[in-house]
């Protein structure tokens, strides 16, 4: 358990809506870290005119972190909110992570299926290849029947000794480069 | 942090002045000058004239109350701030259900491309109701750029710009070729003076986008500067540009064939392409015109979302009405609402009803931000520090006040009695 109580110092939170955090806080809760920094990213066109006013999207940020402190009020856990701007979601979260100096990035993919991918784009994959930190994925809707969370931690734990042996998923083949 | 904010604000002067020309010069060109030239002969470039004179007049209000307030939701914050909540309300109704209004127009017009490139025409009856082929392909297309929106593909923004380029090459081309051939001998004869003011109630709906400027105010790079420039800007380039392709159009080819077209059910701009241009100039024409309806519409759902979320902000309407989507981050259920009220539109209305109605509503706006511009100079606002300041100060807020509520007097009084309904409905409301 020393890897994790390392990887679980300073981790880095990217949320992206009030349920996908409540799953989130609630997986990575059983874990313990010291500093939880969730970030929202509001996604921005960089130079057409957005989806959604920026304004109202930071009221929807604010909205997302009630719910991450509601998590983490009981417990000793630090917790600090930012909101982010980015063309790109997944590097937006890479470069919060840098900026920091972060120890691991956690999130919990969201259900949907091929189309919701498709149309949305598929964050969590740009994630996994172009972060240069640890990514570690939490069983989101799988929490409530995992009573201890044990095959989680094993799960993000072959995603972060990427570096050492090849790795059987491809897609986690980049985790090395940091 | 500083940084952020300017992430935040990645709107440059281009691209909001994109947005301005994007929105206006879809129906200005490729919708109405058949239905105007009808109307009004020669004197339709003088409707344009007149309602792209109202359009600036309002648009230097605007823009001064526009630096002082660079808030999403543009034109219904500043009338609400200066003329408190219930013209506030008058105004933020009247702004969302003129751009429905609007954006019915526009895919009415889209339908019509639709229809000229696919030529199948006819009705199709289920049960009681009976839907002609357009107005199944307008509301299929109104359908999907509902969709587009309430997924909120990012790309759609930039894919704006592009179109408005593509828009005014074919346009100069057009203009370019045509005035080759143009012969003032071909003018219509003028109609006079009321059918013209008539008919710049119908074409002011081409004169609606610099408001759509201010709505995403708060995304501009530098407002103080680039707001002003942009809502200005597009209100001067647009009428010049709809100015110089109507006096083509109708200088160009003969007498009388503009209104033969339109009573054939043809698009007259596509007419006119193809008898100075040819097989060429059609494709070009219908595919501009396909192209300048949907980024018109597009634009308008997009800004009255943001309309929305000002209104829910000071509780006009339910805030509920501006969650955003858990999964796809748009303010969904504003979207789809006006999609709704898109469709119902596009099914109650006929297309000149949708373009007065747009044009109505929007005056009433226009007129209130005239009013709204005296009263926040004149009760000397401590804070009210505008960067931009209106030109010729009283006499032009005044005029762009009278002009706006002027027009509104010279549509067809049934149009205007719609209007005045809505205006009672949010007053209660």
């Amino acid at each position: 358990m020393t890897t994790d109580a390392t990887l679980t110092e300073r981790v880095l939170m990217p949320v992206a809506s009030d349920t996908d955090a409540r799953t989130t806080c609630r997986a990575l809760r059983s874990y313990s870290p010291n500093q939880v920094i969730a970030i929202h990213i509001i996604e921005k066109a960089g130079g057409a005119p957005d989806k959604a006013g920026v304004e109202q999207r930071r009221n929807n940020a604010q909205s997302i972190f009630t719910a991450v402190d509601d998590v983490f009020e009981t417990t000793k856990t630090a917790v600090e909110t930012e909101i982010r701007y980015g063309t790109a979601i997944a590097q937006a979260i890479v470069d919060a992570a840098n900026e920091h100096s972060a120890s691991t990035i956690v999130f919990s993919p969201r259900r949907g299926g091929r189309w919701v991918r498709l149309l949305t784009g598929d964050v969590a994959l740009s994630l996994l290849t172009e972060s240069n930190r640890p990514v570690i994925v939490l069983p989101g809707e799988l929490e409530e029947t995992l009573s201890d969370g044990s095959v989680a931690a094993s799960e993000s734990a072959s995603t972060d000794t990427g570096r050492t042996a090849p790795n059987r998923r491809g897609r986690t083949r980049r985790s090395g480069l940091g | 942090m500083s940084t952020d904010e300017e992430l935040a604000k990645d709107l440059g002067p281009l691209a909001a002045l994109t947005i301005g020309v994007g929105t206006m010069i879809g129906a200005g060109i490729f919708v109405l000058p058949g239905t105007a030239i009808t109307q009004a002969g020669s004197f339709t470039i003088v409707s344009f004239v007149i309602g792209g004179a109202v359009a600036l007049l309002t648009a230097l209000a605007a823009s001064e109350l526009g630096t002082t307030m660079p808030k999403s939701g543009g034109a219904y914050c500043y009338v609400n701030r200066a003329l408190g909540p219930l013209f506030g309300s008058i105004a933020g109704w009247a702004n969302w259900i003129g751009l429905a209004f609007a954006s019915a127009f526009y895919m009415v017009g889209f339908g019509e491309y639709i229809q000229a490139i696919i030529g199948i025409e006819g009705v199709i009856t289920l049960g009681h109701v009976s839907l002609s082929i357009v107005e199944i392909v307008t509301l299929v297309g109104a359908s999907l750029f509902v969709v587009i929106d309430y997924i909120g593909a990012k790309e759609t923004g930039r894919l704006q710009n592009v179109i408005v380029v593509i828009l005014v090459a074919i346009l100069t081309v057009f203009t370019a070729v045509g005035a080759l051939r143009a012969d003032p001998a071909n003018l219509p004869s003028a109609e006079g003076f009321g059918p013209t003011i008539t008919t710049t109630g119908l074409i002011f709906v081409s004169y609606l986008g610099f408001v759509q400027i201010t709505s995403v105010a708060e995304e501009i790079k530098n407002p103080g500067k680039n707001l002003p420039r942009a809502v200005i800007g597009s209100v001067v380039i647009v009428p010049v540009i709809y100015a110089l392709v109507l006096i083509v159009m109708s200088a160009a080819v003969e007498e009388g064939f503009i209104a033969a077209q339109e009573s054939m059910g043809n698009i007259a701009v596509v007419e006119a392409a193809r008898s100075l241009i040819g097989p060429v100039g059609v494709i070009a024409m219908l595919f501009g015109g396909l192209l300048a309806t949907a980024s018109s519409a597009n634009a308008s759902i997009l800004a009255s979302s943001r309309i929305n979320f000002a209104m829910g902000r000071d509780g006009i309407v339910s805030p509920d009405l501006n969650e955003i989507h858990d999964r796809f981050g748009t303010p969904y259920l504003s979207i789809a609402t006006t999609g709704g009220l898109i469709l119902l539109f596009i099914l109650v209305a006929d297309v000149n009803t949708l373009a007065t109605m747009g044009s109505v509503l929007h005056l009433v706006i226009y007129g209130l931000l005239n009013l709204a511009l005296i009263v926040m100079r004149e009760v000397n606002v401590p804070e009210y520090e505008p960067t931009y300041t209106v030109p010729f100060y009283a006499v032009t807020p005044v005029l762009g006040a009278l002009v706006s509520f002027a027009l509104i007097v010279f549509i067809e009084p049934g149009i205007v009695l719609l209007g005045l309904g809505f205006v009672v409905f949010a007053v209660l409301w």
